[in-house]
């Protein structure tokens, strides 16, 4: 098997392997690095009374990168994509484009500067991408997916992708101040784009600045202070967005009876309104909407002294009307237009199905790029207690953690319980509760062979009193677990699961394009959706690596003529770090 | 520590009460009670005029109460002509000062001096009310008049069509839009696309509208009987270009829409329904068919208008189907007019 796969794999991945040999003065001003990758997937129904097929799809991609120094202390970066996609020939179905373009250097030794496609963080409450519905605890189920869907969208950790300048500047301080930092930064997360002969939607900038000061004795500080805001004056629409936000945070860090300590406050605000042009005269003349929101906590980070356990524990209260675009917009789309991929007509009547678990970790379209102006549509069934991550507006509540780690296993515990500081439809609060367990085992099989098994199980609950209306009590699960075993030196056999479960109902907020609640949605959430993936991986050098996986995965649908869909996947996939 | 935690927890404590101090609301969004509670009428459908004089100037304002917001929906519709006019929101209430009929309809026929029926209807609830009026005088549209066809075609148009089979270039009177008459569009031509063209000259120097409020209204006639010929469309050109409109007579019709001119091109494509439909353009969505002035679409430049019948030819292979079929587009009732669309008017 393994030498059958070798042979395949050589034959593949031949066009992709070259030998730069460029002359050394010229090499260390240009020089080339890239990523190749071929993707195929087969999907079928079971259980289909239709007779449809198997549908394929897939491409081969190669991003090649360009480094160019013309100085020391300036790169110019480029990635050109070369894709064709499964089924294309002879050109028909290749797209050739410039995927990335990015100028970096350094001014004087002193200012750090970045000008093109940048990868933006800033802070959880100014900019700030969070993980979202994929998060398992470990991160190691349905790895080749999400690599894949990552990849494919530039998720970079937790930054977001733009493009624009960022600039930072470090100092050295004395006596109290030991460093001092100023970062900032502008970027265009939406152009303006011509609808008609005379109407332009406007452009959207986001800028922000953070200063950091590390002072002596352990403490330290930031300030963030972020704005998104769209430019009247390039275009022709009526509402133009204005969203500033600033997050000040305090720290300190010490031992205590040899455990190392690091206990933060912080705190902020934010306003969120729309500038209305007059469109007669094309000035702007007045604000519609404006609310200021603010948010406060206190945490505490624990480490003991050989690291084999930490903690934390902290409390949160964020305002109803706390909105920042860059902390709250999601990297998935839940919204009834974002259609899957993948068998999204389902029933006799063609409904289209809502996103799964599949979808989720493996499709590449659900992912959303950009920076919403108003809060996105969210999936209880995967996420109900921080849908925005830790800048989720309407929340006061504690949470805690413990992670302890032993020889060969790691055990990880956490719990949240929230609740609403102001109701939505009624005065009744909603309250969350939200606990995770998880285990790694990583015995020793031997010297040359690894071998892991991890698990994580996040249980939510959602309860609000009042009329029988009003009343919401819904409990969900979110099982994941992985496993690897290395058979031969390189080649391992792999398989995943996650199983989501939803009990009860809850109702989903009904917003306007301008962000306003005006209506809700009750929904009935007795479903379950799940994925599983049995397969194998065979790493062909520390840069190429080959996948084979078969996946089976289903979901609840309760439309007309059909209560559930179940469906396999052959999923393929060869990539080469270049 | 306990002097680091006091000093932290007293900074969070103070934000803390900062925040708690500004006024948060009980409630954000409506009441699920009145949302999800049981629907009622809390006051029927009222019209403010059952016999509306159109003509005149007047309107029907319509006012209703609901128990809770619901998406509702007021039809209008006329008994004899099938005319209907809709009107829809989510709202509990129907306020007289925001739901007003001004006569006009959503797609054509127009409404004639007939009976009408008012029905509303909620989303969910089989309860629908319903109520009547009798329309005394029809609303008068406002506009640039381009072609109404009624006495002749427009003074100084030109008529030009292949000699195909069947051509009906021509006035007729069997079912027009508006008035009497209308102007027939129809043939087969199995070797060409463009079966032929009516060319109107006109002088709009008065007209002081930006291209995005200034729309092109027409009404246009498809097949009968579900039968349509392949591909077959209305194609509009707008010329402003300064050359005379016909010092040439050689050629087969107007001499403004020659390539190298300032023409601007719009498709209503395809045209596969039967009976009359009506649609406005707005001149800035009109594109640039050939470079020959500044390309910025202005009303006031325009020097004529042509509107052509296109079909896909037979000869080509790629419609066997027209060869048994004729090509139709009939057109009537054709308006510029500034600020909306002719069926938006109030």
């Amino acid at each position: 098997m393994k030498h059958l796969l070798t042979a395949i794999l050589s034959v593949g991945l031949t066009p992709f392997i070259w030998a730069q040999e460029l002359e050394q003065s010229e090499s260390s001003r240009y020089w080339l690095d890239g990523f190749s990758r071929t993707w195929f997937t087969s999907d079928a129904l079971l259980e289909e009374q239709t007779s449809t097929g198997a549908i394929s799809s897939g491409w081969n991609l190669l991003d090649l990168n360009p480094h160019v120094n013309p100085t020391p202390a300036l790169e110019v970066f480029a990635q050109v994509r070369v894709l064709n996609e499964f089924g294309g020939f002879f050109g028909q179905g290749t797209q050739v484009d410039v995927r990335q373009l990015r100028v970096s250097g350094v001014v004087e030794d002193k200012v750090k500067f970045n000008v093109g496609d940048i990868y933006l963080h800033q802070s959880e409450f100014t900019l700030h991408a969070e993980e979202g519905e994929v998060d398992d605890g470990w991160g190691h189920a349905f790895e080749a997916q999400r690599r894949l869907v990552s990849y494919e969208n530039f998720f970079v950790d937790n930054r977001w992708r733009m493009q624009g300048a960022q600039a930072n500047v470090a100092f050295r301080g004395d006596r109290g101040l030991e460093r001092f930092v100023i970062d900032g930064y502008v970027t265009r997360p939406l152009g303006s784009k011509q609808l008609s002969e005379g109407s332009y939607t406007p452009d959207r900038v986001l800028a922000g600045i953070t200063s950091a000061a590390v002072f002596q004795e352990g403490w330290s500080g930031e300030l963030h202070h972020a704005v998104l805001a769209d430019l009247p004056n390039s275009g022709t629409a009526e509402y133009h967005v204005l969203n500033p936000v600033t997050h000040g945070k305090i720290e300190k860090q010490q031992v205590w009876r040899d455990i190392s300590v690091r206990w933060i406050a912080e705190g902020g605000g934010s306003n969120h309104a729309w500038r209305i042009r007059d469109l007669a005269n094309s000035e702007l003349d007045s604000l519609y909407g404006g609310k200021t929101g603010a948010f406060a906590g206190l945490s505490g980070r624990f480490v003991g002294r050989d690291s084999t356990w930490q903690g934390y524990i902290g409390y949160r209260e964020v305002d109803p009307f706390f909105r920042s675009a860059g902390a709250q917009s999601k990297r998935y789309d839940f919204s009834e237009e974002a259609s899957p991929s993948v068998f999204p007509l389902v029933g006799s009547d063609e409904a289209m199905r809502s996103v799964s678990v599949f979808d989720v970790l493996s499709d590449v379209t659900i992912a959303n790029q950009s920076i919403s102006a108003t809060l996105m549509p969210i999936a209880p069934l995967f996420e109900n207690v921080l849908p925005f991550g830790r800048a989720t507006p309407n929340r006061r509540g504690f949470e805690a953690g413990l992670r302890r780690q032993s020889k060969w296993m790691t055990w990880k515990l956490n719990g949240s319980r929230f609740q609403e500081l102001t109701g939505q439809g009624t005065a009744e609060q909603r309250s969350f509760t939200n606990v995770g367990v998880g285990v790694e085992w990583e015995p020793s099989v031997s010297a040359k062979r690894s071998c892991r098994l991890s698990a994580f199980e996040k249980v939510q609950h959602t309860h609000r009193g009042g009329s029988d209306l009003e009343k919401i009590d819904l409990f969900t699960s979110n099982f994941t677990f992985s496993a690897e075993l290395e058979l031969w030196p390189q080649v391992w056999v792999e398989c995943s699961g996650r199983h989501a479960i939803g009990r009860g109902s809850e109702f989903l907020n009904v917003r306007s394009e301008l962000g306003e609640l005006y209506n809700f949605r009750k929904i009935d959430l007795d479903t379950q959706a799940w994925m599983t993936s049995m397969g194998i991986k065979h790493h062909l050098s520390n840069d190429v690596m080959a996948q084979v996986q078969w996946n089976l995965w289903g979901q609840d649908l309760g439309v007309a003529n059909q209560s559930r869909l179940l469906a396999s996947q052959l999923f393929i996939v060869i990539s080469a770090t270049l | 520590m306990k002097k680091t935690c006091i000093s932290l927890t007293a900074l969070t404590s103070l934000t803390l009460a900062i925040m708690t101090s500004c006024n948060r609301p009980v409630t954000e969004g409506p009441a699920i009670n009145d949302l999800f509670g049981v629907f009622e009428i809390v006051d029927s459908l009222q019209l403010s005029n059952a016999s509306p004089d159109f003509s005149l100037g007047e309107t029907v304002r319509f006012s209703c109460e609901f128990s809770k917001p619901v998406n509702w929906t007021l039809s209008i519709v006329g008994l004899e002509t099938g005319s209907i006019k809709r009107f829809e929101d989510f709202s509990s209430e129907l306020l007289p000062e925001q739901v007003i009929w001004y006569g006009n309809c959503d797609d054509v026929p127009f409404f004639s001096e007939e009976p009408c029926q008012v029905i509303l209807s909620v989303e969910g609830e089989n309860e629908e009310m319903v109520a009547e009026l009798v329309v005394q005088g029809v609303k008068v549209y406002e506009g640039i008049e381009v072609a109404n066809f009624e006495d002749d075609i427009p003074n100084g148009a030109l008529v030009w069509h292949q000699d195909g089979g069947n051509m009906t270039f021509e006035l007729a009177q069997d079912e027009p839009l508006q008035g009497d008459q209308y102007f027939k569009m129809g043939g087969r031509v199995n070797w060409d696309w463009s079966l032929g063209y009516i060319d109107i000259p006109l002088d709009l120097s008065d007209v002081s509208t930006d291209a995005d409020v200034f729309y092109l209204n027409l009404g246009v006639y498809g097949g009968v009987s579900g039968q349509f010929a392949t591909d077959q469309y209305v194609n509009i050109l707008i010329s402003e270009s300064d050359t005379p409109f016909n010092d040439n007579t050689s050629n087969n019709a107007a001499d403004i829409f020659g390539n190298g001119m300032e023409v601007y091109k719009h498709q209503i494509r395809p045209v596969d329904w039967e009976g009359w439909r009506f649609f406005s353009v707005k001149y800035s969505d009109f594109e640039v068919k050939s470079e020959g002035g500044n390309n910025v679409r202005e009303p006031a430049e325009i020097r004529g208008i042509r509107l052509g019948l296109q079909a896909c030819p037979f000869n080509s292979g790629n419609c066997p189907d027209n060869a048994n079929i004729e090509a139709r587009t009939d057109l009537d009732y054709v308006m510029f007019t500034e600020g909306t669309a002719l069926l938006e008017q109030e």
